[in-house]
């Protein structure tokens, strides 16, 4: 399941859905928002999306992760809007039978999102009037 | 012909703006006017024109009806376009 919400995201709610009996394991994987970047005092972010494209996209991750690694379930959410310091932007969570693949698909799963999928990062700073859009190294433009 | 005519007779696809490109041209989409066999590379140098913006088109991704497709895509009328700047979600 890949989601775009504009709320608190609402990690007990997602991380049940992964529960089942035959799963030994589950991995999960939380990006905050950081008080800095590069030297700079970061005071919120806004996040944006092609929400179209973002959807086909973050399912396709989600399916090839199921596909390449011995997972049973894997989600991921995004949130987009206005996020503050210490809130969180994105959550992946992956149940498996073992520990090993959970850990492999949720690594790929965000790798994969950091680089592929439509979504953009407004900083704004705490010391400046000034906004930058900035870029993942792994983005794959 | 006409002007009403000619009106009937031209036709629209859809651009959309996204992230700093947004920010630069003011519009979250606008209707443009569709012409026979424009890629979606000429497109990118067209807008990126007009907008007075030095980037290389190395740095985005280019889709159309919500796929990713290639720099030499013909634009078909009534398709929806969007340049796709580095992205940064995490």
């Amino acid at each position: 399941m890949f989601a775009i919400v504009s709320q608190t995201i609402d990690v007990k709610d997602y991380k049940k859905q992964l529960k089942h009996d035959q799963c030994g394991g589950f991995c999960s994987f939380e990006g905050w928002v950081r008080n800095h970047n590069g030297g700079d005092t970061v005071s919120r972010l806004q996040y944006s999306a092609y929400e179209e494209l973002a959807m086909v996209t973050g399912e396709a991750i989600i399916r090839q992760a199921k596909a390449q690694f011995d997972i049973e379930s894997a989600s991921c959410v995004h949130r987009i809007g206005s996020l503050s310091i210490g809130d969180t932007a994105i959550w992946v969570g992956v149940s498996a039978a073992h520990r090993e693949a959970a850990f492999q698909a949720c690594r790929y799963i965000i790798d994969m999102v950091k680089a592929d999928v439509p979504i953009w990062k407004k900083e704004f700073y705490l010391d400046k009037q000034s906004h930058e859009w900035v870029a993942n190294t792994e983005s794959r433009t | 012909m006409s002007d009403s005519t000619e009106q009937q007779l031209e036709r629209y696809f859809t651009l959309l703006y996204f992230a700093f490109l947004q920010e630069a041209s003011g519009k979250f989409k606008e209707q443009r006017r569709w012409t026979e066999n424009l890629t979606t590379r000429q497109l990118f140098e067209q807008v990126i024109r007009e907008l007075s913006l030095s980037v290389s088109q190395d740095n985005f991704r280019v889709s159309i009806n919500h796929e990713f497709v290639d720099w030499d895509q013909i634009i078909a009328v009534d398709d929806i376009v969007a340049f796709i700047p580095p992205v940064a979600g995490g």
